[in-house]
């Protein structure tokens, strides 16, 4: 009789089977879609945060600068340096530095983290940037026997230049063959002609900086740290054979930008290393964090930075150890910056943190006000429900029904519109999930690198001419694309049924107490 | 008749159906109360059919739900086949009321999603038999009060008439001792009207059940072995 009475009820009371169903299953799809959009965004955050520290790292630490890598950030260039073609002087240099504000840790530090309890594995990795120059110049000699001819001209013998000038020979031949100026004799008055040489053949001059990261990676274990969340693109990955040798594997992005390719050379800190694999994210749809990797041991030999590293890549045995390890590092270290993921989490940035942000606040409480509301909705039809059919279970009463069975004949009514509610909210959910997903933007995250960039470094030192600024950029922040997609899992689906039947039970009781509280003869009283 | 005599006294205690002492109840309306009944005092015997007459809120509806255990009087006890039901836990009330009495109201009170043999099979849900046997009974019920080609009808697929009989066959079905009519042919045509009391002085004359009816009619009323009159809270006979 229980399932028959329960069957009609809620057959024959469609319009308020279907009220009570709909008023839960809208709030239940609420509650689904700002989950799974949520959860879409912890995914991206993880995403854009593997894509930079690697997958599997639970803490970083670093070290703040104390002052700036290799003394003055300028370059230096020696008279005879460079070469010199048609009255124009070529100059490079190429210089392997450490980004700025960055410090370094040493190899006892690293084995310190290394026997820290709870520690599973630690790799260190020498963040580097590599600033190239390079420029033409006009020969400034042929400039200053031009105007030791013309000073000539004037009476004046006097020069600037002493007949051992570097550059001074073959220059007035230069001035016979090139110069288009008037040229002097003894009775007439002779002009300075323009300038000659350069890049422009008028003694005009033209530099170039460019500046890429370099990251020195422990080829002995690349399971922790940055080539950790990455894929082979073309070539084979670094391996411990690689020690000491100069290979380098690049950025997809960067190489394509720079035209870079398998079996090519790349300049780093003077040197051409060959590239023997091009990486890329093995997720994010973005660069890596570095634009170049090599071996550690041959980065910290270029820049003289002998056994020490710039950041250490840390895997905790579990997650619930992270916390603990992350105090005792911070004790055993003081000098150094300890970040877990938590940390570094807070570090994405850009329109993925803006939707983080909406979600976090304002999908959390829109999901929580529509779930109240649709409980009190539920609630309300229940126990209108309920108030019209108040004599009938008065009825009921009279003949005999216990007050128990009253309750339980009801809530099961209400429970099972929560059911229905909660799986047409669950589908309805879904479907919010796939428009979501259909029609969601592309967001970009944009990433503080290493964590610890903004804490001193920066002040020690001006910004320097080789590439400082273009480093800062670039250090500071890696700027990842991502493709938001809202996920669900079966828990969330679960919950979201829990919650329907919930809302159900809730309202069901309140409903039936309700009414069992009353005498069957008052009940019956009532009108229907 | 004084209402604090007992209008209606048995030869013996133990074949009364109810005993009636010193009833009194009261229903408090805003900062006052008015007096539904004062002092009644009744003694019904078995097997009887009882008429209840009097003018609208003079109190036959209280008397009959304090008869049935549906409201507890004010003062006074009410004894049902020997026990004493006013003071009963809502439980044991309970259980009383699904065993021993059946109810036939003005509207019928059926419930409308379920069908005539469902709606009669209501009432056996708290004796806990099963349901195949409640089926079983239930539809037994229908045919005695000539309802079974009905019986998978909706309350509102059926006549006033046919609604009525179905309520009484849901009254008939746990076999109770007493049968408590209210308005019982109120909303009923004279032709059916005389049908369905038929059918309750049937139950006291062939049954054993003690019917007691509530009625304005004086048709039915005068079908009853006892009249009763209640006027203004106080019971007379008539």
């Amino acid at each position: 009789m229980f399932l028959i009475y329960l069957r009609r009820e809620l057959t024959k009371r469609v319009r308020q089977t279907i009220l009570i169903s709909s008023g839960l299953a809208v709030a239940i799809a609420l509650v689904i879609t700002v989950n799974g959009v949520s959860s879409g965004i912890r995914n991206a955050q993880s995403e854009a945060l593997s894509a930079l520290y690697g997958i599997g790292t639970d803490l970083t630490v670093t070290k703040s600068a104390v002052g700036v890598d290799g003394g003055p950030q300028s370059f230096l260039f020696g008279g005879t340096q460079g070469s010199t073609s048609g009255g124009t002087r070529s100059l490079s240099s190429n210089r392997l530095i450490l980004g700025p504000g960055s410090g370094t840790l040493t190899a006892q530090e690293l084995s310190k983290i290394k026997s820290t309890p709870g520690v599973t594995g630690a790799a260190g990795v020498l963040q580097l940037r590599n600033v190239s120059f390079s420029g033409d110049l006009p020969t400034f000699s042929k400039t200053i026997n031009q105007f030791n001819t013309y000073r000539q001209s004037q009476g004046n013998p006097s020069s600037p230049q002493g007949p051992n000038t570097p550059g001074s020979q073959g220059s007035a031949q230069q001035s016979q063959n090139q110069s288009p100026a008037p040229q002097t004799t003894q009775s007439t008055t002779v002009q300075p002609g323009p300038p000659i040489g350069g890049f422009d053949g008028q003694g005009g001059s033209r530099f170039g900086i460019d500046s890429f990261s370099v990251a020195g990676v422990d080829t002995s274990n690349l399971s922790i740290g940055p080539l950790s969340s990455t894929k082979i693109q073309s070539g084979r990955p670094l391996r411990a054979s690689d020690k000491g040798q100069d290979v380098a594997v690049v950025d997809a992005t960067y190489a394509n930008g720079a035209k870079l390719k398998i079996g090519g050379t790349l300049k780093i800190g003077g040197k051409s290393f060959k590239i023997v694999g091009i990486v890329a994210p093995s997720s994010a749809n973005s660069e890596t964090a570095n634009n170049a990797y090599i071996p550690l041991d041959v980065a910290q030999n270029l820049s003289a930075h002998k056994t020490q590293v710039t950041t250490i890549f840390v895997q905790a045995t579990n997650n619930s150890k992270i916390s603990e390890v992350k105090t005792s590092l911070t004790k055993s270290l003081p000098s150094t910056t300890v970040n877990s993921s938590a940390d570094l989490a807070s570090s994405v940035s850009g329109s993925l943190a803006n939707v983080s942000d909406l979600v976090d606040n304002l999908g959390g409480w829109l999901s929580l006000i529509v779930l109240i509301a649709a409980f009190l909705i539920a609630m309300l039809f229940t126990n209108s429900g309920i108030n019209r059919r108040t004599k009938e279970l008065g009825t009921l009463k009279a003949l005999g029904w216990r007050n128990s069975r009253i309750i339980k004949q009801v809530m099961a009514e209400s429970v099972v519109s929560g059911l229905i509610g909660g799986l047409f909210g669950i589908c309805l959910g879904l479907v919010g999930i796939w428009a979501f997903n259909h029609f969601s933007p592309g967001l970009t995250a944009s990433v503080s690198q290493f964590g610890s960039f903004s804490r001193g470094g920066s002040g020690n030192g001006p910004p320097d001419f080789g590439g400082g600024q273009f480093a800062r950029r670039a250090q500071s922040g890696t700027t990842t694309s991502i493709n938001l997609q809202a996920t669900i899992s079966s828990v969330t689906i679960l919950l979201a049924l829990g919650l329907a039947l919930l809302g159900g039970l809730l309202a069901g009781f309140a409903g039936g107490f309700r009414v069992s509280r009353l005498s069957p003869a008052v009940a019956m009283r009532s009108a229907q | 008749m004084t209402t604090n005599q007992s209008p209606m006294l048995t030869d013996s205690a133990s074949i009364s159906m109810y005993e009636l002492d010193n009833i009194g109840k009261e229903f408090p309306k805003g900062s006052s109360t008015v007096i539904a009944l004062e002092n009644v005092s009744l003694s019904i015997p078995r097997a009887a059919m009882v008429s209840v007459q009097g003018p609208t809120g003079g109190g036959k509806s209280t008397l009959l739900q304090i008869l049935g255990g549906l409201e507890r009087p004010t003062t006074g006890s009410v004894t049902l086949n020997g026990t004493e039901i006013s003071s009963l836990r809502d439980g044991r009330l309970s259980q009383i009321r699904a065993e021993s009495i059946g109810f036939v109201f003005q509207n019928y009170n059926l419930i409308p999603t379920l069908s005539a043999v469902e709606n009669v099979q209501t009432a056996l849900v708290p004796t806990k038999i099963s349901n195949k046997e409640a089926q079983h009974r239930a539809l037994r019920a229908l045919e005695s009060v000539n309802l079974l080609d009905r019986a998978h009808h909706l309350p509102g697929e059926l006549s006033g008439g046919q609604q009525q009989r179905v309520a009484i066959a849901r009254a008939l079905v746990k076999n109770p001792e007493v049968i408590l009519a209210d308005e019982p042919t109120g909303n009923l045509d004279e032709q059916t009207r005389d049908d369905i009391i038929g059918l309750l002085e049937g139950l006291a004359q062939d049954q054993g059940i003690t019917v007691i009816v509530v009625t304005h009619d004086s048709t039915v009323a005068k079908r009853a072995q006892i009249h009763l009159r209640i006027d203004n809270g106080k019971l007379e006979t008539l």
